[in-house]
């Protein structure tokens, strides 16, 4: 964030548990009377987590993790999931879990880490959803529903309660009434993009993983009084930028993004506006609302369709009338290594300039990440 | 004097090199014959290809040109390529040759691959073949179609899964008469499924022959003798090639003549091998009386055709090796090594190949807790050489061979 900005006072609490985020895991287990449920990936439907008692919290990187892990994986492992085993190895993982989701299907690096996660940790309870990777059609909808609701009658293996329809609809509504607020929040934030930090309203979203719904929704609520009470002036001459790519929750990286004189407009990232923007239709049973919504998600880059992601991505750059994209990405992901060089190609054709960042959870190349924005900055401002 | 090799070269040698001259030839001259011009389609090595041969669609393969690209040390300069429009270059290494062969065909062996009418990309051997396909589609212009086999967790593909799978190979069969205008025979599936089964049973019975002491084969030998089970699986010529070796083998073995001259020491390997160094790496070791008698690469096919095709391909399909746990894996290789009764074994990290690759370092420690024989990684990669140190390689081999000295 740059010193001209003014600091959203709930977002600081957020800022220092991702700096940590185990310890905060730790702490939600034991003051959010749930037993929490770490989870990757974008298509693992929370509400069922929810609904069968337990607390979901997306599993972010921690940044001081640094247990050697020659015995278990090699180096070229994909540096978000390798600093996952090495912060669990770090942790004492019941005080902070009480079991995880993994998707499964999803990246070649995750699928083996699954294997690598249960050799090294044998007696900790996880589940696994395997996900589609095509085209959404009825055969995938129709096997994605049979895994989820799969994975529904195993939760109660963790939590020791099996969600029920009228359960499952009561955190789809929960959750929803949390999205739209963040919707808001979203709107908010884009009203106020030249006083307010976008790593704020970045450190805001993701708090959503760390602390129970209901409260959560408190927080939301006192965030957007907080943007009721900032002039609204936008009148910046920054260049305006999207972010895409795998992270949101990277404060550091945007923090430096931000420090060179670039003003983030919005994201397409992972967890962000893709998760915010999903609506359910309650005319539908739970899990085929359930289903169809999460598969309806602009795709991760794991998955096929990049057209509905550049889509998307053209029309918020429309929207947002931004100058350029940065994309983010985890060193050693190759699906977002792929995607990143085909929403160049696909922004060239509209003479948007794209700059791709790579780096680790331990942001060892922070430095260097701050002249490259600097200089993509300088690009953008002689357009 | 001459010195004599320590190794012994096979007289199918020649027939294989034949038949895959014939099949690029063919990728290349057919299409243009007006009367014949047949769809090309690119697909992985994990695909149905038999589906494709049922509708006369001549098949090509990124990854049998990735091997190609490798031994002809032509990888690193279409990998660079590559990277000099934006490719990481810590993507795989077939990946990015191939998207450099397709960026700059006059620099690729055969000048590239003839380009492609569809793509059928199957994620039961990794997940990069997905976005590289995509890339592909992108490039060309071409539809593609994404056959998804989700990973097995346990001995087979659960109820669902495989209904899953089953249809899909509908959709593949509608996507097939959509794109080539012919119709969907049963007959010829059955007829090219049963050339498929044939040529699989003959692989698999040269591959167990290799129990034999001295083994009849070594690794730079299966790694060749490979092409026409991934490009020409459901073929008469894939059946009577594969009748060939068989007949060759066996005789190596009833003679009991090895694939090297002096067979002191058994070994399994484990992972895609190391193409621009294939015959340097492998013969080198032969010359110290070292011998792979089995691999876990060429043991990647199996499965029947039955009487119900979409059965069988989702069965087939799924069951490979790249698709199951590291659990499997070990499994598979504790069994090779005992059956085939080795005295150690080399994993290669290759660091394009995370599906193959990741977790190899807990593999070691089980593997030689089970066999009580030993083991080491070596870290390379199978196209791009600028990953490899030959120096680093041979020291880690030399420690091997002397704990089991």
């Amino acid at each position: 964030m740059r010193s001209s900005h003014i600091s959203l006072k709930e977002a600081q609490g957020f800022r220092e548990a991702l700096e940590n985020p185990m310890q905060a895991y730790a702490q939600l287990q034991t003051d959010g009377g749930k037993p929490v449920i770490g989870y990757f990936t974008d298509l693992v439907p929370i509400e069922l987590i929810h609904a069968a008692g337990g607390q979901p919290s997306r599993l972010f990187p921690s940044p001081k993790s640094d247990e050697p892990l020659d015995s278990l994986v090699q180096t070229f492992c994909c540096s978000y999931l390798r600093n996952f085993l090495s912060s669990t190895l770090e942790t004492e993982l019941k005080k902070a879990f009480s079991g995880f989701v993994f998707s499964n299907n999803f990246c070649d690096s995750l699928t083996n880490v699954i294997d690598i996660f249960e050799h090294a940790f044998p007696d900790f309870p996880f589940l696994v959803l395997n996900q589609p990777v095509a085209s959404t059609n009825a055969n995938v909808e129709s096997f994605f529903r049979a895994e989820v609701q799969l994975l529904a009658e195993r939760l109660a293996q963790i939590t020791s309660h099996q969600p029920d329809d009228k359960s499952i609809q009561e955190s789809m509504k929960l959750y929803e009434g949390i999205r739209k607020f963040q919707s808001e929040l979203e709107a908010a934030y884009y009203a106020h993009h030249a006083q307010v930090a976008f790593s704020d309203f970045a450190a805001v979203l993701a708090g959503k993983e760390l602390l129970p719904a209901e409260k959560y929704e408190e927080v939301l609520g006192r965030v957007l009084e907080e943007f009721q009470g900032i002039e609204n002036s936008n009148d910046t001459n920054r260049p305006s930028i999207i972010i895409t790519g795998g992270m949101l929750h990277d404060l550091k990286i945007i923090d430096a993004i931000e420090e060179s004189g670039i003003s983030i407009v919005g994201e397409l990232l992972l967890f962000g506006r893709k998760d915010y923007e999903m609506r359910f239709n309650y005319s539908k049973p739970p899990f085929d609302a359930l289903v169809s919504s999460y598969l309806g998600k602009v795709p991760a880059a794991t998955r096929y369709d990049l057209s509905r992601k550049t889509d998307r991505l053209l029309t918020l750059i429309k929207e947002k009338n931004a100058a350029g994209v940065i994309h983010l990405n985890w060193k050693f992901c190759d699906p977002d290594a792929f995607e990143s060089v085909m929403i160049k190609n696909a922004l060239e054709k509209e003479k948007t300039p794209f700059l791709m960042i790579e780096t680790d959870p331990q942001r060892s190349n922070l430095e260097q990440i701050k002249t490259r924005c600097q200089a993509f900055c300088e690009i953008l401002e002689a357009k | 004097m001459a010195t004599e090799r320590a190794y012994r070269r096979l007289r199918t040698d020649k027939d294989v090199k034949k038949l895959m001259r014939r099949y690029y030839t063919k990728s290349k001259i057919l299409p243009r014959i007006p009367f014949i011009k047949p769809k090309i389609a690119w697909l992985t090595s994990g695909a149905p290809v038999e589906l494709l041969y049922a509708f006369d669609v001549l098949p090509l393969y990124p990854e049998n040109y990735g091997a190609l690209v490798g031994a002809a040390k032509t990888g690193v300069p279409l990998c660079e390529v590559a990277e000099a429009h934006g490719w990481s270059q810590d993507l795989c290494s077939y990946a990015r040759s191939s998207l450099g062969s397709m960026l700059k065909p006059k620099i690729s062996p055969m000048n590239g691959l003839r380009k492609p009418d569809m793509l059928i990309c199957g994620n039961n051997i990794c997940g990069t073949v997905l976005k590289w396909y995509e890339a592909a589609a992108h490039y060309y212009n071409v539809p593609i179609f994404v056959f998804d086999t989700p990973p097995i967790r346990g001995e087979a593909l659960e109820a669902h899964q495989k209904e899953y799978v089953m249809n899909q190979v509908e959709d593949l069969i509608a996507f097939l008469e959509k794109h080539t205008g012919k119709k969907y025979s049963e007959e010829k599936l059955i007829e090219v499924g049963q050339y498929s089964n044939d040529a699989v049973t003959l692989w698999k019975q040269i591959l167990y022959e290799c129990k034999a002491k001295p083994s009849p084969l070594n690794c730079a030998d299966r790694f060749l003798a490979m092409a026409p089970i991934v490009t020409l699986r459901g073929t008469k010529e894939a059946v009577d090639f594969y009748q060939k070796l068989l007949t060759e083998v066996q005789e190596r073995v009833a003679q009991g003549v090895g694939a090297i001259r002096e067979e002191k020491v058994r070994l399994l390997w484990d992972n895609i091998p190391i193409w621009y160094s294939l015959y340097s790496f492998f013969n080198t070791l032969a010359a110290q009386g070292v011998v792979f008698p089995v691999d876990t690469y060429t043991h990647a096919w199996s499965g029947e055709f039955g009487d119900d095709p979409a059965e069988a391909i989702a069965t087939r399909y799924s069951d490979i090796y790249l698709n199951k746990t590291l659990n499997h894996k070990i499994e598979l290789m504790v069994r090779l090594i005992k059956e085939f009764q080795l005295d150690g074994y080399v994993l290669h990290s290759d660091r394009s190949c995370k599906r193959y690759s990741l977790g190899q370092p807990i593999s070691k420690k089980i593997i030689t807790e089970r066999t009580s024989v030993p083991g080491v990684i070596i870290e390379a990669d199978m196209v791009d050489s600028r990953a490899f140190s030959e120096e680093q390689v041979k020291t880690r081999i030399e420690g091997l061979l002397e704990m089991m000295a």
